[in-house]
């Protein structure tokens, strides 16, 4: 995240204010020290940690000539308002919903990593996470079920240990967030279900977690959980799933599963999404522009769309 | 008997907006009073409420999707012959500029030509613009990865409060050339060729609902414009000059993310070569990836 943000940003000659999030110091320390063995000038590159109000001093200060933030949503419009009436540039990456959308002519060994890498990559603590499956109906079967086999083989554990699938929360208040949304879920009907896996005794967890029947009225459908929590909806044509993935506040990205060139291309012209993926998932470039439609954000990274806002 | 001319009465009329390609009088029934540059009657107006902003909105949205997939030759073609019919109506545009803003003949007349040229200026651009702001993108990893640049969605359009025609058809032919439907505010002292503007808009081949123009006070519209949730973006170019205002209406535009385009000091200078920034500022880029193999 710091790199995909500070590399630009020199890169074009700008110096950086880097405020990390308040959950993840120690890495952009570290970067700190970096930055000094690369000799980089002081004053280059400045490292202050801390948690909103720090932000908020950052954003606001009279002297920044541009703002760029990934993060949630709701900080997202704080920060367009203070910036209102400012000459400051922004850009905004903030959350999402994405759907991914399996058609019963896809490569399903595929799709079934394309789903699992989507969902459950670093816990799902990512803001393009494939949160909502797709599935058209004639095929939901046979998906949910190597769905669930393939969950059952995920190891649940200690993040730095390699072999490690699932690691660990980022943090109690996150992890209390996850539990209260996939409780809802459950309240408002969807069936849950689980791979039976043991969690490590210490430490925030949350086992990877699967919800079936759930539809677009569901709190879990329309909410980002930022967990490994995946929610599944089934459609019958691509005009249904078009509508489907596009009923939502965000729009981030997207993934299309089919073995059809033109479906391909058709969803991808239909869905409002700033980053499709087709037949692959959760790929990232730094030639390639990456960011969000309505309330996920704007302004792009990566790419020559990427530098753009990082000049004059 | 046809009455002696020095005795018949002028139609005095009270002009409507426009709103889904249909021109309905204000919802709240209120009119006001346009007077032209020396203070002397020049038209009623329709006072727009929120209400009618609402409707715009609604009407600009129900529109968004047959419009944004038109191919851009098409929306090219369409904007040519807005040119073409306005161009047609150029001396009843020329006394109303004329009239509006106090300009002499020939200020008048260049404004109204002006106007014809940049609509075909930005016609042109219709299927161009997507090779210049997107193509491929050279990843490092077997994969075929392009940006093309989208249409925002509805966008608010606050037109400029001085340049009655060539200020308007500035603002107004940038946002919808690439597929964006909007809701135009227009000059709230100079309305007259706004509305003659959407009389040539509903007689070319603009759908109904592409362009939606307001007449009225900004106050009465604009706050309910910007924080509208289904608005996607706001152009506060004519809220310039008045830094107060235009602060309250993007903060309004955060609650949803719109994109905005921040209001100048002062109203630009119409006579600039535009740029591409009016087009790209209502233009998102949508990335798909691919994997290459065999």
């Amino acid at each position: 995240m710091l790199s995909w943000k500070i590399a630009p940003a020199l890169a074009c000659g700008n110096t950086v204010v880097l405020k990390p999030a308040e959950t993840t110091p120690l890495t952009a320390l570290l970067f700190a020290e970096i930055c000094q063995q690369a000799d980089l000038p002081a004053g280059v590159v400045n490292i202050v940690t801390g948690a909103g109000q720090t932000g908020r001093a950052v954003v606001a200060h009279d002297d920044v000539d541009k703002v760029a933030f990934t993060g949630s949503t709701e900080v997202g419009r704080l920060i367009a308002r203070t910036v209102a009436g400012t000459d400051k540039k922004v850009t905004l990456e903030l959350g999402g919903k994405a759907a991914n959308i399996v058609f019963d002519d896809a490569p399903v060994d595929q799709a079934i990593e394309g789903i699992i890498n989507g969902i459950f990559f670093n816990q799902g603590h990512v803001c393009c996470a494939g949160s909502r499956l797709l599935v058209q109906e004639s095929v939901v079967e046979e998906v949910l079920d190597r769905l669930k086999r393939r969950m059952s083989t995920l190891r649940v554990g200690d993040p730095l240990d390699k072999n490690t699938d699932v690691g660990a929360i980022n943090s109690a208040e996150q992890l209390a967030k996850i539990r209260e949304l996939s409780d809802i879920g459950e309240q408002e009907g969807a069936g849950r279900w689980s791979p039976a896996c043991e969690l490590p005794a210490h430490g925030y967890w949350f086992p990877p977690t699967v919800f079936t029947g759930v539809t677009q009225a569901h709190r879990i459908a329309r909410e980002e959980i930022f967990g490994p929590v995946l929610s599944v909806l089934t459609f019958r044509t691509p005009a249904e799933a078009v509508e489907k993935a596009n009923n939502s506040p965000y729009g981030l990205s997207a993934g299309v599963w089919t073995d059809k060139g033109s479906r391909i291309l058709w969803m991808a012209n239909h869905l409002r999404a700033g980053v499709v993926w087709a037949n692959i998932f959760n790929k990232f470039d730094p030639a390639s522009p990456f960011g969000g439609y309505k309330e996920s954000g704007y302004g792009r990274e990566g790419g020559r769309h990427g530098l753009k806002g990082y000049l004059r | 008997m046809t009455p002696p001319t020095d005795s018949r009465v002028d139609v005095r009329k009270t002009y409507k907006l426009y709103i889904g390609g249909a021109f309905p009088r204000s919802e709240s029934g209120r009119s006001y009073v346009v007077n032209d540059s020396k203070g002397r009657f020049l038209a009623n107006a329709s006072y727009a409420s929120r209400k009618d902003a609402r409707d715009a909105v609604q009407a600009a949205r129900k529109a968004f999707g047959g419009w944004s997939t038109r191919t851009p030759y098409n929306r090219g073609q369409v904007l040519y012959r807005v040119a073409e019919v306005l161009e047609g109506r150029r001396t009843q545009f020329l006394d109303e500029v004329q009239r509006s803003e106090g300009l002499a003949k020939r200020q008048a007349e260049a404004a109204v030509d002006m106007s014809v040229d940049r609509l075909v200026w930005y016609a042109g651009w219709a299927d161009k613009i997507a090779q210049v702001v997107g193509g491929t993108n050279p990843v490092a990893a077997p994969y075929f990865n392009f940006s093309v640049p989208e249409p925002t969605g509805v966008v608010a359009v606050l037109a400029p409060q001085r340049s009655s025609l060539f200020g308007l058809v500035s603002v107004v032919a940038p946002v919808v050339l690439t597929g964006n439907t909007c809701v135009v505010t227009a000059s709230a002292d100079r309305p007259v060729p706004a509305i003659t503007l959407a009389e040539v808009l509903a007689t070319s081949d603009v759908p109904g609902g592409v362009v939606n123009i307001l007449t009225g006070s900004l106050a009465d519209t604009a706050p309910w414009l910007a924080s509208h949730m289904d608005v996607n973006a706001v152009d506060l170019t004519g809220a310039a000059g008045d830094a107060d205002h235009a602060r309250q209406l993007e903060e309004a535009a955060a609650e949803n993310l719109k994109r905005v385009r921040r209001a100048p000091a002062a109203e630009p200078d119409w006579t600039e070569e535009p740029g591409l920034e009016r087009m790209t500022a209502f233009l998102e880029t949508k990335t798909v990836w691919h994997p290459i193999g065999i």
